[in-house]
């Protein structure tokens, strides 16, 4: 059995002064990983000579004739892959005044995308948020 | 006093600096809010990536309020910063110091994680719901009377049973960590400090259980958690000439009013035949799960520093702790986590370093550590049950089964299971580092281990695992601009920890279909000899052997443009282990850098890789019974 992940993340920042009291930044980080177990494969083995354990349930499921069988593990690896694509995207200025007061104000980008749901299933989201405050310095 | 310092430094805090306009204060006040413009839906609750600890995003709007505050005058100096964002995400922290004389300093945060909700959808991974059952989902689990009514497909699968099917999870955590120093102006070189630490977990969890034999019903329920620990911590230091001493001492409390759950375990179908094989069914009604014992740490600390003279130090530590279980009474103690007893764990450390200096090209350090552990066994008494008048075999319970049927006693009503952790391990090194030039330096370690498990027989673990670390690392500055950094570290493990008797056979061969029993009480049949009997191949995920190398760079090409680049690359292997060795493969990267192309403009952008992959080998039993 092999298990791997593998991640890529790319991040890149600007930061100017348009003016010596008025700044704007901005961040983008991007992330796409991945993982998943591989080369996992059981033989068919399943109990014979036994009323229920050698229950022939072929008319319920024809491609699963016997109630146990170790190959029906088989494909069970595919819960465990995994494929993440994540952005965090941030820009924000500032600007400040001769009397102190500040004003900022800054824009957020989440977004996860869950190519391979799980357990938890669709862990995907997209969120912004605009954050703005007034400050006074003294 | 105190509680005048105490009230004005919960507010919160930052460094105190001498102001440069001639003010004896400086401040700052910070009024907003913030507007979620795409709202977290319910079902992206367990959602990953910058969600996951964001509580505002929760909501529509929420304020933005802060500030920070700094004074100094005569020998006073205040400083504190404090922003609340919601009700779960606060920050405060604040600092006052009297002539530095006594320094208080107080940190209080705030957060919210949300947690996942796990559906346990994997666990249909190997069934299928009959045609005839009419049940769309089987994950939603009816009771066992309702699966078997008539229908045998199933009846020994794993279903689940969730009873929060909708709940949203999320834990809020605070802490709050306070410290007070006292220097004493009578005493030069003494000092006296108190810390304090305060942490509280509060929300709600998914808790889960099984209420079958082995796992083959998991149920799961919404958990009230309310947790809190207190750390009290007195601390004196004292340095005289060139002996410097630390003394410490802590005692923790684990305290805990989480939600008590209980579950009802599934009933018995052949109730004649397997009631003395499950300590506890339906008929038992609610039994607790999902507890958490009260508990204690106390740990006591020592530390000296002696510079022998310039070139010359020597320091070493000893610290002593103990951890125990607290609150052991009640009905269903096995249930509870309780075992009956008190559980005390203890350990001794020490750590001593020597550094020398010998002259402007070469030093060393030589270091060790000694450590033990000693924890208490857990004694288990086990709810042993008598079968019904009547039923095939007698009415006798599974030992008295076994021993009318084969003479063999299979089944331990009383056990005493002792801890993997007791033993003792030391470790000795030495590292001599070699400046050859201005430019090039050398650096060469070894490190020994040896770790000694007392109850290696009981866990099936080699007694004692011997390591030996090798490593050398060099720096190269080329010049000015570019400067090389090469690090190799090579590791042997003589006995790696593995599990004796992990899995199947050696070759693999286990499969084959043991048959169908001879009795009730056949000894053959039994999970004892039949699976634990048939696995006799040794596995691990340590490594025997591991190579690992890095390099660094760092490249300043202009003086508007700065480079770093890194690789690091490890293999692992283990063939101290039965049927496919145990490989791991890891490969880090990355490189970046800053352009500052003009004063008011700074460009940073940077590129990072991971891959780590792992070979192993997996044997799973199936056993029905």
């Amino acid at each position: 059995m092999d298990y791997h992940t593998e991640a890529h993340t790319l991040n890149a920042n600007a930061s100017y002064s348009i003016l010596p009291n008025w700044n704007v930044s901005t961040n983008l980080a991007f992330t796409v990983g991945h993982g998943n177990i591989s080369d996992l494969s059981f033989a068919s083995m399943y109990p014979t000579g036994d009323a229920k354990l050698d229950l022939d349930v072929s008319a319920v499921n024809p491609d699963m004739p016997h109630l146990y069988d170790v190959a029906y593990l088989n494909g069970m690896d595919k819960y465990s892959d995994l494929d993440y694509k994540e952005v965090d995207f941030t820009i924000g200025t500032s600007y400040r005044m001769n009397n102190g007061i500040g004003l900022n104000l800054n824009y957020y980008l989440y977004y996860f995308d869950d190519e391979d749901p799980y357990v938890y299933r669709d862990q995907g989201s997209t969120t912004q948020m605009l954050m703005g405050y007034v400050s006074y310095s003294f | 006093m105190l509680t005048a310092i105490f009230a004005l430094a919960t507010a919160g805090a930052s460094t105190v600096c001498a102001k440069d306009d001639g003010k004896w204060y400086s401040g700052e006040i910070k009024a907003g809010a913030t507007t979620t413009l795409q709202e977290l839906h319910s079902d992206e609750s367990g959602a990953k990536g910058g969600t996951e600890y964001n509580s505002p995003v929760g909501y529509k709007w929420t304020t933005y309020l802060g500030g920070n505050l700094e004074a100094m005058k005569d020998g006073f100096a205040f400083s504190a910063d404090a922003l609340y964002r919601d009700v779960y995400e606060q920050d405060y922290s604040g600092m006052v110091s009297l002539k530095r004389v006594i320094n208080f300093k107080t940190d209080y945060s705030r957060f919210y994680h949300r947690l996942d909700h796990d559906y346990m959808d994997n666990l249909n991974a190997h069934i299928f719901p009959p045609a005839s059952s009419g049940w769309s989902n089987w994950g939603s689990s009816p009771e066992l009377a309702d699966i078997d009514g008539g229908k045998t497909i199933g009846t020994a699968n794993v279903y689940h049973t969730d009873l929060a099917p909708d709940e949203l999870f999320g834990i809020a955590r605070a802490e709050w960590k306070n410290k007070v120093d006292f220097n004493i102006p009578m005493f030069p070189g003494l000092k006296l400090s108190f810390n304090h630490r305060f942490e509280q977990r509060k929300g709600e969890d998914q808790a889960m259980t099984d209420s079958k034999c082995l796992s083959c019903h998991v149920v799961s329920n919404a958990q009230s958690i309310n947790e809190r620990t207190n750390d009290y911590s007195p601390k004196a230091s004292l340095r005289i000439g060139t002996l410097a001493m630390e003394f410490s001492y802590l005692h923790r409390e684990f305290d805990t009013s989480n939600e008590d759950l209980s579950v009802v375990y599934n009933g018995l179908k052949g109730k004649e035949l397997f009631q003395n094989r499950l300590q506890y069914d339906n008929t038992t009604g609610e039994l607790p799960f999902s507890r958490t014992p009260d508990s204690t740490k106390d740990s006591f600390k020592g530390k000296i520093r002696w510079d022998l003279n310039a070139h010359n130090i020597f320091t070493a530590n000893y610290i002593y702790s103990q951890y125990t279980n607290q609150t052991v009474d009640g009905a269903y103690d096995i249930l509870m986590g309780k075992f009956g007893d008190e559980i005390d764990l203890h350990s001794n450390i020490v750590n001593a370093k020597f550094h020398s200096k010998i002259n402007r090209a070469f030093s060393f350090n030589l270091f060790g550590r000694y450590q033990n552990l000693s924890n208490d066994s857990v004694d288990i008494e086990k709810n042993v049950r008598t079968n019904p008048a009547g039923a095939p075999g007698g009415d006798v319970t599974l030992t008295e089964g076994y021993i009318n049927n084969s003479g063999w006693s299979y089944f331990e009503e009383e056990e005493s299971r002792s801890s993997g952790y007791d033993g003792n391990s030391y470790i000795v090194g030495t590292d001599l580092t070699w400046r050859m030039t201005r430019g090039i330096k050398f650096k060469f370690g070894y490190e020994f281990e040896r770790e000694k498990r007392d109850n290696y027989e009981h866990h099936h673990v080699p007694k004692a695992t011997k390591e030996h670390k090798f490593s050398l690392a060099s720096d190269w500055r080329v010049n000015h601009n570019l400067k090389f950094d090469f690090d190799y570290k090579f590791e042997y493990v003589d006995d790696p920890y593995v599990l004796k008797d992990a899995e199947c056979t050696p070759d693999g061969s286990y499969g084959v279909y043991a048959g169908l029993p001879a009795g009730l009480y056949d000894v053959e049949r039994a999970y004892e000899p039949a699976i634990y009997g048939e696995r006799t191949a040794a596995r691990s995920n340590m490594p025997e052997y591991v190579h690992e190398i890095m390099v660094k760079s760092h490249w300043h090409p202009l003086h508007s443009l700065s480079t770093n680049f890194h690789v690091k690359y490890r293999y692992a292997k283990n063939s101290d282990v039965d049927g496919k060795d145990w490989k791991q493969n890891m490969v880090m990267a990355g490189l970046g850098g800053v352009l500052t192309p003009m004063k008011d403009l700074v460009l940073s952008a940077g590129y990072t890789y991971m891959y780590d992959s792992y070979d192993s080998q997996y044997c799973i039993a199936i056993y029905d019974g």
